[in-house]
C-alpha cells in the first residue's frame, strides 16, 4: 500500500492517539501526517460500545485537525458487530456526511471476505452513506 | 453464567421438519456481558451441520440480537434459546427463537414491531430510517429487530405462550 499505509491499514511509522485494549476487544487510531487509521479487532458487543463512541469523536478531531481527506477502519480482525456497536459507526458517519463539503473525508473500509457479517452490514452502511463510504475486501 | 443445554429432536418442537435432525436449547441467564459468549459457543456447535457461512452468521448474529434484546427488555432474568441449521424440503433452513418474560408495555412495541417489519421492502426501509433517526438523534434505541429483518434478511415472528414472549428469526438457503 502507498502513501505512508500499512497493510494493516495503519499509518506507517503512525503514533497511537486512542488505543484499547480490553479482554475481547482492541482498538487502535494513528495518524501519520494526513493518513489516518483505525483498526478493530476481537468482538464489538457491549463491552466496546462506550470505547466506539470516545473512539470516533477523537478520528473526528483528528481529521478536522489534520484536514484529512481519508480516513481507514479496518475491521479484518474483527470477528462481530453488534447493532449496538454498529449505531455508533451509523452516529460517525453520519457526522462525516453532515461536514462542509471542503471539510468532509471518505470513510475507507478494510474487510475480510471471511467474515460473513461484514458484507451484509457493509452493503446496509454504503446503502446509507454511499458518497462518503467505500468498501475494500481481501 | 447459568448455562443449561439440551439437544433436541426438533419434531417434537417444530412442525413440518424432515429429516429429524437435532438443534439446541439452552435456558440461562440473559446478561448482556454474557451474550457473545452465548453466540461464539452457537457458532461453534452449529457450524458443523451449516454447509454456509453465510446462513451459519445470519443464524448466529440474529441470536445475539434477541439475546440483548431478551437481557434489556425481560422482566425476569431468566431467558431460552432454540436454535438449528438443518435441510428442510430440499433447502437449507437455518432458524433462532429467543423467549423471556416480557414486561407488557414491551410486548406490545415489540408485536408492533415484528408486524412493521412484515414486508421486506419496508423492513428495508425501516431500517434506513431507524439508522437515520438513531444518528439524528444520537440516541441508542433499538436497531436489532430491523437488523435482523432487512439486513440479514431473516424472516420474524412472535408468539405468546402465558406471559412469555417467543421471538422467532429464520431464512432458508439453496442447498450447495
Amino acid at each position: 500500500m502507498g502513501n505512508g499505509i500499512g497493510d494493516n491499514g495503519a499509518p506507517v511509522n503512525g503514533s497511537a492517539i486512542f488505543e484499547v485494549n480490553e479482554p475481547t476487544f482492541a482498538a487502535r487510531l494513528s495518524q501519520a501526517d494526513g493518513d489516518i487509521a483505525i483498526i478493530l479487532s476481537g468482538t464489538a458487543d457491549v463491552v466496546a460500545q462506550p470505547h466506539l463512541e470516545g473512539l470516533f469523536k477523537q478520528v473526528d478531531a483528528a481529521a478536522r485537525s489534520a484536514h484529512s481527506k481519508r480516513v481507514r477502519l479496518d475491521i479484518r480482525d474483527l470477528v462481530f458487530m453488534s447493532s449496538s456497536c454498529f449505531k455508533q459507526v451509523v452516529l460517525w458517519v453520519q457526522r462525516v456526511l453532515n461536514l462542509e463539503t471542503d471539510l468532509r473525508y471518505q470513510v475507507v473500509f478494510l474487510s475480510a471476505l471471511a467474515q460473513a457479517w461484514q458484507a451484509r452490514s457493509l452493503k446496509t452502511l454504503t446503502h446509507f452513506a454511499q458518497d462518503v463510504v467505500r468498501v475494500e475486501k481481501s | 453464567m447459568e448455562l443449561g443445554v439440551n439437544a433436541i429432536d426438533t419434531n417434537h418442537t417444530l412442525t413440518k421438519v424432515e429429516p429429524a435432525t437435532f438443534a439446541l436449547d439452552i435456558q440461562l441467564v440473559a446478561r448482556m456481558d454474557q451474550v457473545s459468549v452465548v453466540r461464539t459457543f452457537l457458532e461453534q456447535y452449529l457450524r458443523s451441520s451449516s454447509p454456509d457461512p453465510d446462513l451459519l452468521a445470519r443464524v448466529t448474529v440474529a441470536a445475539h440480537e434477541l439475546l440483548e434484546n431478551a437481557a434489556k427488555y425481560s422482566s425476569q432474568p431468566g431467558a431460552r434459546l432454540r436454535t438449528g441449521i438443518e435441510q428442510r424440503a430440499g433447502r437449507w433452513f437455518g432458524w433462532v427463537e429467543v423467549a423471556n418474560q416480557g414486561a407488557p408495555e414491551h410486548v406490545d412495541d415489540l408485536r408492533m414491531t415484528v408486524q412493521e417489519l412484515e414486508d421486506p421492502a419496508t423492513a428495508v426501509e425501516m431500517y434506513q430510517i431507524d439508522m437515520l433517526c438513531s444518528a439524528l438523534k444520537g440516541d441508542a434505541s433499538g436497531l436489532g429487530l430491523a437488523r435482523i429483518r432487512a439486513e440479514l434478511e431473516m424472516d420474524l415472528s412472535l408468539r405468546l405462550e402465558g406471559e412469555t414472549v417467543w421471538v422467532t428469526a429464520s431464512a432458508t438457503t439453496e442447498l450447495l
